[in-house]
């Protein structure tokens, strides 16, 4: 009877391994984040980016500050499908109760991790040529800073035309002697001008990195940081095929595809675009940024796995069948949830040098 | 000690000596998504005749599943009534409970480590099968459906919510 349990046991205990293929593996994030060389970052750019986040001065009517749709509160995103700029108030969902300001049509992506924008399995690309926005339009976080600054849906309105809207606002900063200051800490002679705007704002966006979530700690060594649960989920997601597109450091392949997204809820209102080459969303901090598509058509993750689940077999990369992985799909948001757990900064500044309301009205 | 009275004696009925014993080899095919991959099942299954046209059966089982970076090994202990339409007519059909435990070992191999996990649950079900017995010998088909799923199941909502319904099982059995 004894020598039977032992069996039991032994052959209990064997574990079956699988080695995913070598395109379809994660990796934890690096520690060193990518940095220009004409932009190392210093703690006087970070501080001066901090404020140029949060200070609405930035947008045509002094209404839309880029926190405004990249807040702490909602993991430097704004929890809606697709964001409202201008003429919104308030933060985050309250936002869309204002049905007659544009919405723009995309869904605001998080600021956190955006720094490793571009980290495949390939490794790392400089970050000059870091891929921004979800369609790659421009490269750098440096870049991207001038793409909502110029939208007349996000933060310039119409009162100002788009060829000018930068010049307006460096001229604003330039006349706010506390931002003088702080551009002549930063950058010393080379002052307020759009590149050391750009600058100032891409320093304080490499800081958004969260600390190690347990997917990273568990990879680094630690054995107890991610739960039984969460590794059955992380063993569906690869098993599933689920990284064929989201692997690596970042579960981003930073690739466009194009997916039968969903345009509606099913009701009347159009959300977005819903069709064209969208990059493969990071899944980075993914648990903290509901909704979810860059349409922002999936209000949970639930949603997200049974659109996979259900999605027609159009192209040979869905080729297979896509379902919610050991486990139902409690695992799967438990491996998610593992990806999502670091802290980040949570600040949010009292004032800004301009006077207006940190974050906007 | 004395001796048990008639009416007594009526309350161990159910401990005497089982009426049939079958053992059998077959197939489980569970109903959980990623598990579309049948495993070997073995099982053993006490009757005791009851009436003219049912027996109360008790019954063991265990099998194993496997896929790449995933076993899972489980085991059932179960009861239930199985009534014959025809008097020792070869047509069974069978009605009981059932707890199923298991232990499963995850596994993957990544560059930067091996990862691996244990995992141990159980479920309560209610399951129904059908069977034809001829010289000793049964052929039956059936269906664990799960009343009382483990601890997975809280959090995620779409449409795969439960994914994991039941477990078709086939198997052949021999009358001992």
């Amino acid at each position: 009877m004894k020598s039977a349990w032992l069996s039991i046991v032994l052959v209990a205990g064997c574990v079956d391994y699988m080695t995913p293929d070598p395109r379809d593996t994660l990796a934890s994030l690096p520690s060193d984040v990518p940095t220009p060389a004409d932009n190392p970052t210093t703690p006087e750019k970070v501080a001066l980016g901090r404020a140029l986040f949060w200070d609405p001065i930035l947008s045509g009517d002094r209404d839309v500050a880029c926190a405004t749709c990249h807040h702490p509160d909602f993991a430097y995103g704004d929890g809606l499908a697709v964001s409202v700029g201008v003429g919104g108030r308030g933060i985050g969902p309250v936002r869309a109760t204002n049905l007659d300001a544009p919405r723009t049509p995309r869904n605001a992506q998080t600021v956190l991790v955006t720094a490793f924008n571009g980290l495949t399995l390939d490794g790392a690309v400089p970050a000059e040529e870091a891929p921004m926005f979800w369609n790659h339009r421009v490269a750098s976080l440096e870049q991207q800073v001038f793409g909502p600054i110029k939208s007349d849906a996000e933060m310039r309105g119409t009162s100002i035309p788009e060829e000018q809207i930068v010049d307006v606002i460096v001229a604003r900063l330039a006349g706010i002697p506390e931002y003088a200051v702080l551009f002549e800490a930063a950058f010393g002679a080379e002052g307020v001008t759009p590149s050391t705007l750009a600058k100032a704002i891409a320093a304080f966006e490499r800081t958004l990195v969260p600390t190690d979530t347990s997917f990273d700690r568990y990879m680094k060594g630690d054995d107890d940081a991610m739960s039984t649960s969460a590794i059955r989920g992380m063993h569906g997601f690869i098993f599933q095929g689920c990284a064929r597109c989201h692997n690596g450091p970042m579960l981003s392949d930073f690739k466009l595809y194009e997916l039968p997204i969903p345009a509606t809820h099913g009701g009347p209102e159009v959300l977005g675009e819903a069709t064209g080459k969208f990059r493969t969303a990071s899944l980075r901090m993914i648990s903290r940024t509901a909704p979810y598509g860059h349409n922002g058509v999936f209000e949970n993750l639930s949603e997200v796995a049974d659109f996979y689940h259900n999605i027609p077999v159009t192209t040979p990369l869905l080729e297979g069948d896509v379902e919610p992985p050991l486990g139902g799909g409690d695992d799967l948001l438990a491996f998610f949830e593992a990806l999502s757990d670091g802290a980040f900064d949570r600040t949010i500044p009292d004032r800004v040098p301009s006077g207006l309301s940190p974050g906007g009205p | 000690m004395a001796e048990a009275t008639p009416e007594e004696g009526s309350r161990f009925t159910v401990l005497r000596a089982p009426d049939t014993i079958t053992v059998g080899l077959g197939a489980a095919l569970p109903m959980f998504v990623i598990y579309e991959f049948p495993g070997p099942l073995a099982n053993v299954t006490l009757g005791w005749d009851i009436h003219a046209h049912a027996q109360v059966v008790a019954s063991a089982g265990a099998g194993a599943l496997h896929l790449d970076g995933s076993r899972r090994y489980h085991g059932k202990l179960g009861a239930g009534v199985r009534g014959f339409p025809w008097r020792r007519g070869p047509l069974w059909g069978q009605l009981g409970f059932g707890l199923n435990g298991y232990v499963e070992r995850t596994g993957i191999v990544l560059p930067e480590r091996r990862v691996s996990a244990t995992d141990l649950g159980a479920q309560l079900t209610a399951d129904a099968a059908v069977g034809v017995a001829v010289c000793g010998w049964e052929v039956a088909v059936g269906f664990d459906f799960i009343l009382v799923p483990t601890r997975y199941y809280t959090s995620y909502t779409g449409d795969e919510s439960l994914p994991n319904r039941g477990m078709a099982v086939a198997w052949i059995g021999r009358q001992l």
